[in-house]
């Protein structure tokens, strides 16, 4: 179920508002209901997957408790470690790099291996990330091993965060499953929060889709002029970031109408002036668990060899690209991620305050052309956008498709940049320091008649069929 | 700080309180719809499970409360935004106010046409062998005179040119074919009287044109001696009912009355005597229509219903397309000859002008017909079979019953 669709605003969430606050006297029931709503999420059009996702739990609360079992026996804990993390990411290799390992090894040996067509379960890379955090904090001893399954089917399954994220660490989320507190003032901040990610979700993000996709489906049959390449760059700049923070803004809504508080996932990350500042603002969830599980394990910076620390780089950011798809676009972005981060390391002084500008539009025009890789279907197609961008094998430099789209969606465009800066957060802070005067009034009247607004415009373009991409279904 | 707090409170006493409000009534008004869905699901298998809840879905979103008002929403941001395209380039706007289908790339080739045109020429052949006849004829779009007064960029669909390339092949296999364009463009009808601007169909006066060309192209072609005096295809002999700001085509029903606003709707009915005996054929039961003109082969009941997005004013002619097959006796022309459309929407008014001046005139619409197509018409022993496809319809495929 997507939560920009009619059955999960209209049917699922109030239903599981009333179920959830109904049982508001036993912090146990309402763990049960919420387990129960969001198998019930998942199950929704995904029925045939929904055994990996209790196979999921299952394994690993047995691993959580075999581990503590043993926990004073390191060698046998550690192996109880490596089996619950190689089942885990068997699980996930098996639904979504076998295909993609199995094509290279037929091109390259030449042979003619058949698999049966492999589909991929919905937030599969989410929910075995959740699992593997809770089972190596079970192992490191940073939090205690959850006993009751409910409470650890609760964890990985969520489901607020369960298809697209964000990654919730499991000690960051410990505490909550038992102890959190629903207040008014959390509950109005999410809901807030939820209207803003679904209208950022349906007004800005589909309709940016709507540009990129026509420009990405060009490509395939013609080279493109210069401005329309561009310009299908860019809207999938914005289409995937409006889209993907648009999720998160509804994951922590909808969390905190829950009482759940989870760490933010984006951070205004096309306001960077360096890749490796853009990193620090982009999906941080997915950045901060691979620092934890893979980054600081292998030694992180604080190594005596330099090489090392390149290696561990270089192993963090080729996971990366890989976890985000199977396709060798993902892997070369993860790469070249890594490539210009490494560069920035020894020239970029980032502290220093100088040429902001150009460091600006260098981290913009870089994190552009990643995404041209990251959308392209192969690295032939990502070849020939990003030629056709400097002109290289393109048809002219202009055409009638760039003007029409240009005139067509220019406003949704100058809202996706205008949204994409903290713009919106500043002006809350002056409302809040009482900068604004007598215009504070106005603004703070008018707040709950626009929200309101967007979420009406949202459901009418819902109500509407507009196009209503998921992209995550790769993830 | 506190105002922060408070702004935010009221924003969610208001989401909350429309979102129960709004849910619940959508649940009493769509509780049937689903429950019926439900009670008929067939659930066996994991797969059936995945097909039923999307269905379920669909069923959902189909029946949401007051699903117009939000149409009419949409189209008022559409307007407010000045956008000329709509939903995705489902379709899209001229300056005149016409809409078309919309598209980027024409999937319609040589390859594909010849393809098309070789089924129908063996379908011929079978035929002939049987004394039945084939005639190919197909309906332009606003194309027809190959203008359109867009707005720059916008890949407005041209499916009339894709007739130039179809009837290229279909003179290649020798196949009898009429373009209806010319007749069209010199009918001394405008643009806005020969189609609607929010439905891709043509109007009432459009089919007229066209029967008129077509009696004579069957004279010519068939040396039949259809309507030898010219009475029937006589403009003058005819009623002419106007409904003003009456239809709302398939277009205006996705986008509302307040981006598209509304078409003329006329009804035109023969003024000279006439008698009939209309046969529908649905998939379930077989309905009987005896009496005139008006009251076999016109439904009346379409143009007084009152919801503009629900009154289907098209379909009024030989109650539409979404039944397998209708057949129109002619009482008053028993020894005029017994045609076969296989058609679409377009040849509804048409065949019903049609029957003027034939004895039978019968209409099969293939993507709901499931039997052999072939073996029906070798049964009803017919004259002469018209492929009648609207240009638009070449692309996907009506003609899926063609030898290979």
């Amino acid at each position: 179920m997507l939560f920009s669709s009619i059955v999960f605003i209209f049917y699922f969430l109030p239903f599981v508002l009333i179920g959830y606050f109904a049982l508001s006297f036993s912090r146990k029931l309402q763990n049960v209901f919420l387990l129960i709503a969001s198998i019930f999420f998942y199950a929704w059009g995904e029925v045939r997957f929904l055994a990996i996702l209790l196979i999921c739990i299952i394994c690993n609360y047995i691993f959580g408790l075999l581990i503590d079992k043993f926990k004073e026996r390191r060698n046998i804990a550690k192996l109880i470690l490596v089996a619950a993390c190689t089942v885990n990411l068997g699980i996930l290799f098996v639904f979504k790099y076998l295909n993609f390992v199995v094509k290279n090894i037929n091109s390259l040996l030449d042979q003619n291996i058949i698999l049966p067509q492999i589909v991929l379960p919905l937030g599969i890379s989410f929910f075995t990330f959740h699992a593997i955090s809770y089972i190596v904090v079970v192992y490191r001893g940073s939090a205690k091993v959850q006993k009751n399954p409910i409470n650890l089917g609760l964890y990985i399954a969520l489901f607020p965060q369960l298809i697209a994220g964000p990654i919730i660490r499991y000690t960051s989320i410990e505490q909550q499953i038992v102890h959190r507190r629903c207040t008014l003032q959390k509950f109005s901040v999410g809901c807030c929060r939820f209207i803003t990610g679904l209208a950022k979700k349906i007004i800005i993000a589909n309709t940016m889709a709507i540009v990129a996709n026509h420009v990405y489906d060009l490509i395939k049959i013609s080279s493109l002029p210069v401005t329309l390449a561009w310009l299908g760059s860019i809207a999938y700049t914005l289409q995937i970031f409006f889209d993907f923070s648009a999720y998160s803004d509804m994951a922590l809504g909808l969390g905190l109408m829950f009482g759940f508080e989870f760490d933010e996932n984006f951070n205004y990350p096309y306001i960077s002036k360096s890749i490796s500042e853009f990193w620090r603002r982009w999906h941080i969830s997915l950045t901060t668990w691979f620092k934890d599980y893979v980054y600081f394990p292998l030694g992180g910076s604080r190594v005596s060899n330099k090489d090392t620390m390149v290696r561990n780089m270089f192993i963090v950011w080729l996971l990366t690209g890989v976890w985000h798809g199977a396709e060798w676009t993902f892997i070369l972005w993860g790469i070249l991620n890594f490539a210009v981060m490494l560069i920035e390391r020894v020239i970029l002084d980032e502290n220093s305050g100088r040429h902001k500008v150009i460091k600006h539009i260098y981290t913009l025009l870089l994190i552009n052309f990643g995404w041209v890789l990251f959308r392209s279907n192969d690295m032939y197609e990502a070849s020939r956008f990003l030629g056709n961008m400097f002109g290289i094998h393109s048809s002219g430099f202009n055409s009638s498709y760039t003007t029409m789209f240009l005139k067509e969606y220019g406003m949704f465009f100058i809202l996706a940049i205008i949204f994409s800066t903290p713009i919106a957060k500043r002006c809350n802070k002056l409302l809040v320091e009482k900068r604004f005067g007598a215009f504070e009034y106005i603004l703070n009247f008018t707040y709950p008649f626009v929200l309101t607004m967007l979420f009406f415009i949202s459901v009418t373009y819902l109500v509407k069929g507009s196009y209503n991409p998921f992209i995550y279904f790769n993830f | 700080m506190k105002n922060l707090f408070i702004k935010k409170q009221i924003t969610a006493f208001v989401f909350i309180a429309l979102l129960f409000v709004f849910s619940s009534l959508n649940l009493i008004n769509s509780y049937p719809k689903i429950k019926e869905y439900m009670l008929n699901a067939k659930v066996t298998k994991i797969k059936d499970a995945d097909s039923f809840v999307k269905n379920l879905e669909t069923s959902i979103n189909d029946s949401i409360l007051d699903k117009y008002t939000f149409v009419e929403s949409y189209g008022a941001l559409q307007v407010l935004l000045g956008k000329h395209e709509v939903n995705n380039f489902d379709f899209a706007v001229d300056k005149d106010g016409f809409e078309y289908d919309s598209y980027f790339f024409d999937d319609f080739n040589d390859k594909y046409a010849d393809k098309l045109a070789k089924g129908i020429s063996k379908f011929r052949n079978e035929l002939k062998t049987q004394g039945t006849e084939v005639l190919v004829m197909t309906p332009p779009d606003k194309f027809y005179d190959g203008k359109i007064n867009g707005y720059t960029g916008i890949p407005y669909s041209n499916y009339s040119k894709d007739i130039d390339t179809y009837y290229s092949y279909l003179d290649k296999y020798n196949v009898n074919h009429i373009d209806l364009r010319n007749a069209l463009i010199n009918s001394g009808f405008t643009k806005d009287q020969l189609y609607y601007k929010t439905d891709h169909h043509w109007t009432t006066p459009a089919s007229f044109v066209a029967f008129r060309e077509l009696v004579s192209n069957l004279n010519k072609l068939y040396g039949y001696n259809l309507d030898s005096d010219g009475c029937y295809r006589d403009w003058n002999n005819y009623y002419k009912v106007q409904y003003k700001n009456a239809f709302l085509g398939s277009y205006g029903r996705k986008i509302g009355t307040v981006y598209d606003g509304l078409d003329d709707f006329e009804l035109v009915l023969p003024k000279f005597n006439t008698s009939y005996r209309f046969e529908k054929t649905s998939t379930d039961k077989v309905q009987n229509y005896q009496g005139s003109f008006e009251d076999t082969l016109v439904n009346k009941s379409i143009l007084n219903i009152n919801d503009v997005f629900m009154r289907d004013m098209y379909s009024c002619y030989l109650d539409g397309v979404l039944y397998p097959y209708g057949k129109i006796t002619n009482n008053l022309n028993t020894k005029g000859p017994r045609i076969l459309f296989i058609r679409d929407s377009y040849s509804s008014s048409l065949a019903a002008f049609l029957s003027t001046t034939c004895s039978e005139v019968d209409v099969l619409y293939p993507n709901q017909y499931k039997g052999d197509i072939k073996q029906f018409i070798e049964q009803n022993h017919y004259n002469l079979v018209i492929f009648s496809g609207y240009c638009g319809t070449l692309r996907p495929d009506l003609y899926w019953y063609l030898p290979k």
